[in-house]
């Protein structure tokens, strides 16, 4: 039945020393590591550190809008805010957060391999990730960006010169993510253990996979984008510059070749996360496998033809804007495809509501209105009056904050007794999640609503009219920071103080806890050989599902 | 466990065997040429629209170019993919030990794919030193990108001197035997910005391309390659010949409009 | 990958099989290529028109096809790496004709700064009612403030053409220029034409060569 890796987790004589934590010590044993674990770790640790500081950004932002004029900072000051607001958390933490992280640990041990198909690759992408932070840094530090995260020209073309470091910074970060997309996807194709094949791919592998490929095919144009920018800003080439017979619509064209896409290397790894989660928490099969499976890679297939809705009061050619909007309603097919299957799992599983679960719900109900929402702008008569109001922010704060962040948290829960061998503090967690999902809601709801009565986003004045929906997203962006706060303290505390995690806390199915805990840094003992789907709780042994430590199952065994 | 390891020396501690090593090496770089694609498709694009937009520019700015520098620098450039392919396929058969004579594969071995891979390295020389020629003809003549049109050595306080006029008059001549006005069409200095990005982008990649092409000269002569190991040699060609597909379209589309 | 199956101990599954390509192959391959650059430069010879760009990059395409097929080895090598590395052409194709379905078809401006729609050659919805029986150009005595508005909206809208100081300036300035150009001239060429002749360094040049030129215009 289980021939698998079932034993290994009994012989747990493999004690805290051998875990992939403490088998090297000191600094180096980090620094030049060729562990996917190790660097994992290290691109949590960035990521985390990337989120705290764009939060800041976002609540200077939401202070200064409390009331309207000058209430913290100056208007150019103001511009800045929201620029390294937007371009930091775009680029330096969600598109790295899931599949750099999450990923990067959780995607070998799945596959049952020791490593990434390219350890030092891996490394490497870590290290251009690492220097594409500090060009930003740079950016920050030296000049006065005030584009906004999407650079558009003309304006970025004749802004501050410091623009430059900071396309150069995206531009280097841009193919960090691209070497990480091309390792999962060699790793995916040819590191599978015996008996793994396509149709046994953990849910969560389908998300990272179609991720990759959106990060291989779109990330260059990207590049390629911030390079001619630059080399508009260095030698005037004329390509997006009107005074010498560019198009700056252009620009547009290009960015949102490749941004479009990137919203979906956001989402795609959150609902891969959430595929894991309601699994495990119903203990359940997850209901149309192979339709899940194949919505993913046809969200990253379709999230390359519809770029052109971001453009629809650009000035582009009326055909065009039709075809955009047209193709733009066939994205909601795979993505409720994805959200029944979820619900349809549902459906009669032995629900248990833990914290990780109780980010994935929040993200079902978070990503179904954020994606509705979508609908809505993707209209082009709709659009027209909702285009750059806060119900575009709203939108996509619904998605990418209800959607990836809720998804990359639900993740962060649920394998960090993998990850670091420590449990958490589940009462504090579930207050943290109040915290964050109240406050979300208020933040951004009010936004929808000011949105929809012609508020425009990135504006430092507004009309007194919009003076008490703006206290209360102000209001709401003060509960979710203390709900992440919460959330810190509690993993602080859990690293310091936390019990020791057994192998399966969660009673999973998945892989990924057939090993030992803390992880060996092979991964696993003896190579594994699969002989089930990463879903099968009907096919797994009580002992596979004990959710305690292997020696107490052994001593109820012998009990009865 | 895998510190003791089965495999040949080649072969990574996290890969069972060498086929699988080879294959996911494969796959990565085609992952990554794919990648280089959509990486130039940018600049194409941008061809596309400007040369539908200013046609009469683009015709006129590709006969300031030298279309023969251009086919030289093809020849080369194909020549030099041609040795990039003997060179890998000199590295598969390798050194043939035990062979008889007579069934020998020619031209193998770590000799031949040292020798290859130089002519390789000579040939992207080559195609650099031509490109050098042509780059520091129009900084000297200030047929330039954008607004340092007309401003010899990218300087924007240096004046256009005769060769420049001289160049505007053939521009001026040209527009007016295709039909149109005899003026200078505006927007050359669009098409000089898209010559240099293109062929500038293009030289950094053959530039890179020649210094991995040192690196694997190096390692071949330190005999890190066989008959069952070649493939950063394979890699490196598939790198190599992605630098000259690249420069087939830049060729005529660049050199040689009407 | 058939040829080289000489030598394995593990069994067929754990050695690199290469298939090893005849010099005989390369050379044809390269004779080829090199042919097709000269065809290639003949083409460029040939006056065609319209079909020159179409001839050239046929020729490109196959010339690549070969580099791709022979000297990549694509014609041995794994399905799945073909289907990337061509299926990323299909998305270079998708970016192509998107971003010129929409830079072709895009409204543009006419002499006097209104917009034409691409479709029928005629002055787009909204803008016609500006033109008098004639077709001349009034600038809205009775509403100054709309036709600046208007005349600012177009030139932020159409980067393609000219520097939006241009677009502000007065209507009938501009019309006089067009006049003393070629009337018969194609209306790009006259947009470009009369940014050529604003930039100092070009007009030099103009007058050079219209000393040069046998008469201006056709």
């Amino acid at each position: 039945m289980t021939a698998e890796v079932a034993p290994q987790p009994h012989s747990s004589a493999h004690d805290e020393s051998e875990g992939y934590l403490t088998h090297e010590r000191g600094l180096k044993s980090w620094l030049f590591t060729l562990d996917h674990k190790r660097i994992g770790l290290m691109y949590l640790g960035s990521v985390l550190a990337a989120f705290l500081l764009g939060g800041i950004m976002a609540l200077l932002v939401r202070t200064e809008l409390l009331f309207p004029g000058e209430t913290l900072m100056e208007a150019d000051t103001y511009n800045q805010v929201f620029t390294l607001h937007g371009a930091i958390m775009v680029f330096l933490f969600i598109i790295p957060s899931v599949p750099a992280a999450l990923g990067n640990f959780f995607l070998p041990i799945m596959l049952g391999t020791k490593d990434v198909a390219f350890p030092k690759l891996n490394l490497g992408s870590f290290y251009i990730y690492v220097l594409g932070t500090i060009f930003t840094l740079i950016a920050i530090i030296v000049g006065h960006v005030d584009t906004g995260w999407t650079f558009y020209t003309p304006y970025s073309a004749r802004a501050d010169s410091s623009v430059i470091w900071m396309t150069m910074g995206v531009f280097i970060l841009g193919f960090s993510s691209i070497l990480t997309g091309v390792n999962f996807i060699a790793t995916v194709h040819k590191m599978r253990a015996p008996g793994l094949h396509w149709k046994r791919l953990p849910l969560f592998i389908w998300g990272i996979y179609a991720t990759s490929i959106i990060q291989v095919l779109a990330t260059p144009v990207l590049a390629i984008t911030l390079f001619l920018l630059t080399m508009e800003k260095t030698l005037t080439v004329g390509i997006f510059d009107p005074a010498l017979g560019g198009d700056p619509v252009l620009f547009q064209h290009f960015f949102w070749f490749y941004s479009h896409p990137a919203v979906y290397i956001m989402i795609l790894p959150g609902m891969a996360v959430v595929n894991e989660v309601i699994a495990t928490f119903s203990q359940r099969k997850i209901f149309g496998y192979m339709f899940v499976a194949m919505s993913s890679i046809s969200l990253a297939l379709l999230g390359f033809l519809v770029w052109g809705h971001h453009m629809f009061t650009a000035g582009m050619s009326e055909y065009a804007t039709m075809v955009f909007s047209a193709l733009t309603f066939l994205v909601a097919i795979p993505s409720g495809v994805k959200v029944f299957n979820w619900v349809a799992t549902l459906y009669q599983g032995s629900i248990s509501f833990a914290s990780p679960m109780l980010y994935s719900l929040g993200f079902l109900a978070l990503f179904t209105i954020g994606g509705l929402t979508g609908l809505f702008l993707g209209i082009l008569s709709v659009d027209i009056h909702l285009h750059d109001t806060y119900f575009v922010v709203a939108h996509f704060h619904y998605v990418m904050v209800g959607g990836t962040v809720f998804g990359f948290i639900s993740g962060l829960h649920y394998w960090w007794p993998k990850m670091t061998g420590k449990m958490y503090n589940e009462t504090l967690a579930k207050i943290a999640f109040w915290f964050v999902f109240i406050g979300f809601n208020v933040t951004f709801f009010s936004q929808f609503i000011m949105g929809s009565q012609g508020m425009p986003r990135r504006y430092y004045d507004y009309l007194d009219q919009f003076q008490p929906l703006h206290m209360a997203s102000s209001g709401g962006a003060y509960i979710l920071g203390v709900g992440f706060l919460i959330m810190l303290f509690m993993f602080i505390k859990s690293l310091m103080s936390g019990e020791k995690a057994p192998p399966n806390p969660w009673a999973s199915a998945g892989y990924e806890w057939l090993t030992t805990t803390p992880v060996h840094p092979h991964n696993f003992a003896e190579p594994p050989v699969m002989t089930r789907g990463p879903y099968d709780y009907h096919l797994c042994t009580e002992e596979e599902l004990w959710d305690g430590f292997p020696e107490d199952f052994e001593k109820q065994a012998e009990k009865a | 466990m895998a510190h003791e390891h089965h495999g040949p020396a080649y072969l990574a501690h996290h890969f069972d065997t060498p086929k699988q090593q080879f294959e996911s090496a494969k796959l990565g770089m085609w992952l990554f040429l794919a990648q280089e694609i959509l990486f130039f498709s940018g600049l194409f694009v941008a061809y596309g629209i400007f040369r539908s937009w200013y046609p009469e520019s683009f015709s006129v700015g590709s006969h300031l170019l030298d279309w023969k520098m251009g086919a030289v620098n093809t020849v080369v450039l194909l020549f030099s993919s041609f040795t990039a392919a003997m060179a890998v396929r000199a590295a598969q058969i390798g050194e043939q030990k035990g062979v008889p004579e007579k069934d020998k594969l020619q031209l193998g071995g770590k000799v031949w794919t040292s020798r290859f891979l130089w002519i390789t390295l000579i040939c992207a020389g080559a195609f650099m030193v031509v490109k050098y020629f042509e780059y520091s003809h129009k900084i000297h003549v200030g047929t330039l990108p954008g607004q340092f049109f007309g401003h010899p050595g990218f300087d924007m306080s240096a004046p256009a001197g005769h060769h420049f006029y001289e160049e505007m008059a053939t521009a001026g001549q040209l527009a007016y035997e295709s039909g149109g006005e005899a003026v200078v069409p505006f927007h050359l200095r669009t098409f000089f910005g898209i010559y240099f990005v293109m062929t500038g982008l293009h030289g950094i990649h053959v530039l890179i391309g020649m210094g991995l092409c040192l690196w694997i000269i190096r390692k071949n002569a330190r005999g890190d390659f066989s008959a069952d190991y070649n493939t950063p040699v394979d890699i490196f060609a598939l790198y190599w010949h992605l630098v000259d597909l690249v420069w087939i379209f830049l060729f005529p589309l660049l050199y040689l409009i009407d | 990958m058939a040829d080289a199956h000489a030598h394995d101990e593990h069994g067929d599954d754990y050695l690199v099989h290469s298939h090893i390509t005849s010099i005989k192959t390369y050379l044809v391959i390269f004779g080829a290529l090199i042919f097709l650059t000269f065809l290639t430069v003949l083409a460029y010879n040939v006056r065609l028109g319209e079909f020159n760009l179409f001839v050239a990059v046929l020729i490109a395409m196959v010339k690549s096809s070969l580099v791709g097929a022979y000297f990549m080895h694509l014609k041995y090598e794994k399905k799945f790496n073909i289907l990337f590395f061509v299926g990323s052409l299909i998305f270079v194709g998708v970016f192509l004709a998107y971003t010129l379905n929409d830079t072709s078809y895009r409204g543009r401006e006419s002499e006097q700064g209104l917009r034409i729609d691409p479709a029928t050659g005629n002055y787009a919805y909204g803008s016609a009612t500006v033109l008098g029986e004639s077709g001349e150009f009034t600038p809205f005595p009775e509403d100054a403030e709309h036709e600046e508005g208007a005349a600012h909206e177009e030139g932020a809208h159409e980067g393609d053409e000219g520097e939006p100081e241009e677009a502000d300036a007065e209507a009938p300035a501009v019309e006089d220029e067009a006049a003393a150009e070629d009337e018969a001239a194609d209306e790009a060429e006259a947009v470009e034409d009369e940014e050529a002749a604003d930039e100092a360094a070009a007009e030099e040049s103009a007058e050079e060569v219209e000393a040069e030129a046998p008469t201006d215009g056709d």
